[in-house]
């Protein structure tokens, strides 16, 4: 028999509505208010074996000293899963649903699932990181909440793992990952053709992104012939014996090396270990990557101040946005301190 | 980089993949292998083509932008 | 008087290899000679051994290092399948072509020099049975897999030319060993026939040119220069189309699964029902500046109006840079009024929090996925491993265990639709 803990708020426990919002954190035995609809859901499957509740108020007073006190009753107990609400578009009690199952998953390792309306607070916080189902927006929409619950729920439980978002009834956690598809490839690609020839609705398999919120342009230079100028590439020229381990693809890491190593370019010699083009060229003359020879003599000639004495480098081939962002933000800090004004970049 | 207020001219034979990856100051330049070589030239005059395709970029982070810009091929 | 361009496809069903003194099939039952096949392998001297292992859905078998897969096809009556490799330029896709269903000849092979930069063979894995099996379509068919020692003097390049035909040469070979066996179905490939009331779709094919070890051969040549151009369907049923792509082992078109393009082949089944079926598009991926990438894309674009086209399918070949090809080609169709659906791939990063494409276009709102090159697979302990003692570029045994990234399970993500997977929120 699966072992259920149960979250609930003063009103669900059928303590009282805003008026008892500040009732303290307790501890009941077996199933209270919605904790019996989920009982009749789990039939022989599962029990509720105890039910933790606390006024709205009462949490968001003291979130981190109850979050304690819930998690060390929920040790004590060591149910298989905790299920909490579902709280449907109530802001406080969604929230402390989402933190009660946020803490509960990461400090204990137990699953816990609760149901939010998609629109409420409690997503934007802790969506990516909380499994919630969708709900109504009111408790109106009970009965196909609970069954939401207690389908991922026992499913966790069961050691099972989550289905996809919208077979679960789930608010998307931002993730994907590869499933067998029920359809080959070319079946769906044709039904989905098809569907759109008619004017038929269809589902695209992958959503396209909102526009990238746009960088405003950094102020120009002033003066080329005072600015100190940096060389940066993704083409992925490194020393021979890559040294720093920059992948050759998806990278996760950038280096950095002097300028007058690479105008020796022997011992080491630098190559691409970029995997995603041709880098014979680059071989042959590191120069066709980063243009060092044309920016030493610029510098030389005075059209810039100076040349900042390294290049950096990744490979920007398969490298994710979240990593390649972080890596630009890291050699912008690096930059700034080494007082950098401007930069070049070059990519393949 | 230009978040972090360093202007930075990005060359690239990929300009529209640069627009919709948000570089600002955008600059057509060689091929996918060789943004800034060019191997059909002898070395010398590759060398002069490099040197004008940096002052390309150095003119476009010395240029004041409202928003971003591919910047003209000459 | 106008002839059409019809191709029967006569398919026997092989749901047994076995080893055998002769080549050839009886009932469903292929049997494959050693020393047939060694000896005709070995006519080439830039290879220098070879090894013939047969491995059916099941086995608790792993196959690493593999290239090129051939399904065995071969001319009833005149012809030749192959153009450009095992014939001439005289025009295939007519006539009667046979094929051995269910098999595949798998190559494997080390190259005799060392690699550096792109231009370098992957490693490839097929697992032939278990949970990681999923992630090649070739642990669905039965591999009679080509074990390949390189001559040691000879350049990568030249080498890649001899197991390439060798792969060809072999799978024509043990076609040929069933000429005479009745066949179990066929299939016409003639779509002269035109519904008005239907809707007229092409196929837009785009192919991998990237260099060696990443070029796609069309009638034996590279197709480096290729602007988009027409070809008909049943010429790549025909082995017009020949795979070289040996750089990205996930994405990877081999020459099998051009010769049984499911896109073509769900085609030609909804050809005068649903739709018909006008043409098929090539286009070379990785052009490499954005010019060129205008051009294509445009082109391919007024070639599928110059066909009438109302609804265009999309697939491509590789990472970032061929998506951009094909996006563009997207673009330029629905600014035409063609209404487009897009396969693609995925790389949402080993967490799959990243958004999930290369390159989009606000056009490309249908899109179909077949999954992320970025998972991580645990790949078991196997008792028998094909190809060799340790993955490529590592001390790491083949037998396993050991995580391998999806990047590396061969032709997982194939975009043509070969692979069953496919990318899904969570």
């Amino acid at each position: 028999m699966i072992r259920v803990v149960h979250y609930l708020n003063q009103f669900f426990a059928g303590i009282g509505g805003e008026d008892k919002a500040d009732a303290p954190f307790e501890v009941r035995e077996g199933a209270v208010g919605p904790g019996r609809v989920l009982k009749m859901l789990f039939g022989d499957e599962a029990e509720i074996v105890q039910t933790l509740v606390c006024g709205d108020n009462a949490f968001h007073a003291d979130p981190e000293g109850n979050l304690a006190a819930i998690i060390a009753a929920i040790a004590e107990t060591a149910p298989d899963v905790v299920l909490a609400g579902p709280a449907f578009n109530a802001g406080r009690y969604g929230l402390a649903c989402a933190a009660v199952c946020a803490a509960v998953n990461e400090e204990l390792g137990i699953p816990a699932v609760t149901g939010v309306y998609p629109d409420a607070p409690a997503v934007d916080v802790f969506g990516t990181r909380v499994v919630m189902v969708a709900t109504r927006d009111s408790a109106g929409g009970m009965k196909d909440a609970a069954g939401r619950l207690a389908d991922v729920g026992l499913r966790l439980a069961r050691g099972e793992g989550l289905l996809p978002a919208d077979e679960d009834g789930r608010i998307p956690m931002g993730y994907r990952a590869n499933r067998v598809a029920d359809k080959p490839v070319a079946t769906r690609a044709l039904d989905m053709l098809m569907a759109r020839l008619r004017d038929e609705p269809f589902t695209s398999e992958i959503e396209l992104p909102d526009q990238v919120e746009p960088v405003p342009p950094a102020p120009a230079v002033a003066d080329l012939s005072k600015t100190t100028v940096a060389l940066i590439t993704e083409g992925g020229l490194v020393p021979e014996d890559n040294p720093d381990r920059i992948e050759s693809s998806s990278a996760t890491k950038w280096a950095r090396y002097p300028l007058a190593m690479l105008a020796k370019n022997e011992n080491p010699a630098f190559k691409s270990i970029h995997a995603g083009y041709d880098s014979r060229w680059v071989d042959a003359d590191p120069n066709r990557l980063v243009p060092l020879d044309a920016a030493r003599a610029l510098e030389e000639e005075g059209v810039i101040g100076k040349l900042h004495e390294y290049f950096y480098v990744t490979t920007g081939n398969g490298t994710t946005v979240t990593h390649a962002e972080r890596m630009g933000e890291e050699i912008a800090i690096q930059l700034i301190a080494d007082g950098v004004q401007a930069a070049i970049l070059t990519s393949t | 980089m230009e978040k972090n207020g360093i202007p930075a001219a990005l060359l690239t034979a990929m300009t529209s993949m640069a627009k919709v990856a948000g570089a600002n100051r955008i600059l057509a330049s060689g091929l996918i292998p060789h943004a800034v070589g060019d191997p059909s030239r002898t070395l010398d005059e590759e060398i002069a083509w490099r040197k004008g395709q940096v002052t390309k970029a150095l003119n476009a982070v010395a240029t004041p932008l409202d928003e971003a810009q591919i910047f003209p091929d000459w | 008087m106008k002839q059409p361009f019809r191709l029967d496809v006569h398919t026997i069903d092989i749901d047994n290899v076995e080893v055998g003194d002769t080549t050839g099939v009886s009932g469903h039952t292929l049997a494959v000679s050693v020393d047939e096949i060694s000896d005709l392998v070995l006519e080439d001297s830039r290879i220098a051994g070879v090894e013939v292992e047969i491995t059916q859905p099941g086995d608790d078998v792993r196959i690493v290092h593999c290239l090129d897969a051939v399904e065995p096809r071969t001319k009833v009556g005149d012809g030749d399948v192959f153009p450009g490799f095992l014939s001439g330029m005289d025009p295939v896709g007519t006539g009667e072509t046979l094929r051995l269903g269910g098999v595949s000849i798998l190559v494997s092979s080390r190259y005799p020099q060392p690699f550096s930069g792109l231009l370098q063979a992957r490693e490839a894995v097929v697992d032939m049975s278990g949970p990681t099996a999923m992630y090649s379509p070739f642990s669905r068919v039965r591999n009679i897999v080509l074990v390949f020692t390189p001559n040691p003097s000879i350049e990568n390049v030249d080498y890649d030319d001899a197991i390439r035909r060798a792969g060809l040469r072999v799978g024509e070979f043990v076609a040929r060993s069933a000429l005479g066996n009745e066949p179990d179905s066929t299939t016409v490939f003639d779509f002269s026939d035109v519904n008005p009331d239907l809707p007229n779709v092409v196929y837009f094919y785009q192919l991998q040119g990237q260099g060696s070890m990443a070029d796609t051969y069309l009638y034996g040549r590279v197709i480096h220069n290729l602007v988009p151009t027409l070809i008909h369907p049943n010429e790549v049923m025909d082995g017009a189309i020949v795979s070289g792509v040996h750089v990205y082992s996930c994405y990877k078109n081999p020459t099998f699964l051009h010769q049984n393009n499911p896109i073509i082949w769900e085609l030609q089944a909804r050809h005068g029902k649903d739709l018909n079926f006008v043409g098929v598009i090539i286009n070379r991926g990785h052009n490499y500046t954005q010019d060129d990438k205008e051009r294509s894309s445009q082109w391919a674009a007024k070639l599928a109006s110059f066909l009438e086209a109302d609804g265009a399918i999309l697939t491509a070949e590789g990472g970032g840079n061929s998506a951009i090809d094909m996006m563009l080609a997207c673009q330029y169709m629905e600014k035409a009024g063609i209404r487009t659906t897009v396969v693609s791939s995925e790389a949402a990063g080993a967490d799959g929090y990243d958004f999930p494409l290369f390159y989009t276009v606000p056009e490309a709102d249908a899109i179909v996925s077949i999954g992320s090159e970025d998972e991580i697979v645990a790949m078991p302990k196997v008792s028998k491993v094909i190809g060799d003692e340790y993955i490529l570029d590592s001390e790491t045994p083949s037998c396993g265990p050991f995580d391998l990234k999806m990047y590396y399970q061969y032709c997982s993500t194939n975009q043509v639709g070969g692979n069953f997977l496919t990318g899904r929120m969570f």
